[in-house]
């Protein structure tokens, strides 16, 4: 295997491409499991109008990748059952893993009660499929990180997402040390996914290096760009 | 009357007469707006001081928009008094039919009066707008019974085109309310309503959204025949309304008494 193949398999390997702009069409979700195929990217995320889509295109296409989708995305302000029952449509249009984000203000208003709420609910709901969960570290101290990796330790989530990634919600974006500190209190617990725009592949390297399983981002063309 | 206008009525001398028909007008002015506490980060904290500055203001305004995980309580707290206005599938749209459904479902259990939807932009960029109609015409069919429904469009990211195509898909579903943008940055201009009103005359109550900062804009939206907007200045630009009325009327008597 050429070492430039390695190079895309390696850092293609991490990456959970994310298709969720509101300008994405059909064309630009077949083009994204085509991209996927050819270098190795194992999931791809979507709005949930374009699961049925995705997963029909990867059957003709015989496509193996995982088709993520999204909850409560990208304002997190709704109650636990209205997030079950995304949840459920989306199982039933054949998502294999959910990114939930969570209820921010609820959480910051300390209402820890709905928040493990709408965890359990998400973990219950899934159905055994991958978890993903979005917080908004660059808003939380280091005890509120702390509080809610062990919350969703606790019921059973498999990833912490660092953000939505939705610049329109004018969130201070996660820092390097939101990303550290998260980590110290995920490692050996449950996986930790990077939602940012990545300008380069040595930033996917750092981002690896440092410990993150797994990168979301829109940026892969811009990645395969660079790696070129 | 509220306090603040009473003290510069009185400051500047101005007739009895004149301060109950601004008082009229000012809560005639203050009823076309929507204010709220919105946004992914809002707390319980944000919404009481939102609540507060609201009673306290004294007027009614058209509606209190807010998060679904805020509207109980916000209702609650207004105890009724004002309508209480959930946005559905913001900002983006593309949620399935059935998640709007969904929550609009819990928005009209738990007694909001009003919502807007995004609508599928991903149709309107792919031109699919029998797919809008049905989209419009099912929610409609629903809830339009229940909640006034606006139907939002992102007109500052639309080609005039697409506008046009879309209000007549919006119309075809039986939407008889658009609102034009959602915030988040997208803000409508003057240019967008002018649009939709040139070609659709009076068949649509639109409602401008985002950006809307001055009284100065307002008064632009007036003329074409705006009667509700969304704007989280409400409040400041009424403060403009009221300071340029009192003003205005101060200047006319000191000509006539020259």
């Amino acid at each position: 295997m050429s070492s430039t193949k390695i190079a895309y398999q390696e850092i293609m390997s991490i990456i959970d491409y994310a298709c969720v702009s509101f300008k994405t069409n059909e064309t630009d979700i077949e083009l994204a499991a085509l991209v996927a195929e050819k270098y190795g990217v194992k999931t791809i995320l979507v709005n949930p109008i374009y699961v049925s889509l995705l997963k029909k295109f990867c059957r003709e296409k015989d496509i193996d990748i995982s088709v993520a989708s999204t909850v409560a995305y990208p304002i997190g302000a709704y109650p636990p059952e209205i997030k079950r029952k995304e949840i459920d449509e989306l199982i039933r249009k054949g998502a294999d893993e959910i990114y939930m984000l969570m209820a921010v203000g609820l959480f910051l208003d300390r209402n820890y009660l709905q928040i493990e709420e709408e965890m359990n609910v998400m973990v219950d709901a899934s159905k055994g499929r991958t978890t993903k969960y979005i917080i908004e570290a660059g808003l939380l101290d280091e005890s509120q990180k702390e509080r809610i990796c062990n919350m969703a330790f606790k019921a059973g989530i498999d990833y912490i997402v660092t953000s939505a990634n939705f610049a329109r919600n004018k969130i201070q974006e996660p820092s390097l040390s939101d990303i550290e500190a998260l980590l110290r209190k995920t490692t050996g617990k449950m996986g930790l996914v990077h939602f940012c725009d990545i300008r380069s592949k040595e930033q996917v390297e750092e981002l690896k290096k440092i410990g993150v399983s797994r990168i979301c981002t829109e940026s892969v063309l811009k990645i395969l760009a660079n790696l070129a | 009357m509220l306090k603040s206008m009473e003290k510069k009525i009185y400051a500047e001398g101005l007739e009895k007469e004149f301060s109950n028909n601004l008082e009229r007008d000012v809560y005639n002015f203050a009823s076309m707006f929507h204010w709220g506490v919105l946004g992914i980060e809002k707390t319980y904290e944000d919404l009481r001081r939102g609540v507060e500055k609201v009673i306290e203001s004294g007027f009614k305004i058209q509606a209190f928009n807010t998060e679904m995980t805020l509207a109980k309580v916000a209702k609650q707290m207004l105890g009724g008094k004002q309508r209480i206005h959930i946005p559905i599938s913001y900002p983006l749209g593309n949620m399935t039919i059935k998640k709007k459904l969904i929550d609009l479902e819990y928005a009209a259990r738990i007694g909001s009066d009003e919502s807007c939807i995004v609508l599928n932009h991903s149709y309107i960029f792919s031109k699919k707008y029998r797919e809008i109609e049905k989209e419009v015409q099912l929610l409609n069919d629903e809830f339009g019974n229940i909640m006034d429904l606006a139907f939002v469009l992102n007109s500052s990211i639309l080609s005039d085109n697409e506008i046009i195509d879309s209000c007549m898909a919006i119309g075809n579903g039986g939407g008889v309310r658009i609102k034009l943008n959602c915030g988040y940055g997208w803000g409508v201009s003057p240019e967008e309503v002018r649009l939709v009103k040139r070609i659709f005359g009076s068949q649509f109550d639109v409602h401008p959204s985002g950006n809307i900062r001055t009284l100065e804009q307002v008064e632009e939206y007036l003329k074409l025949g705006v009667i509700v907007l969304h704007s989280l200045s409400a409040f400041d630009i009424i403060d403009q309304y009221i300071n340029k009325r009192i003003s205005e009327k101060a200047n006319e008597e000191i000509g006539a008494t020259q």
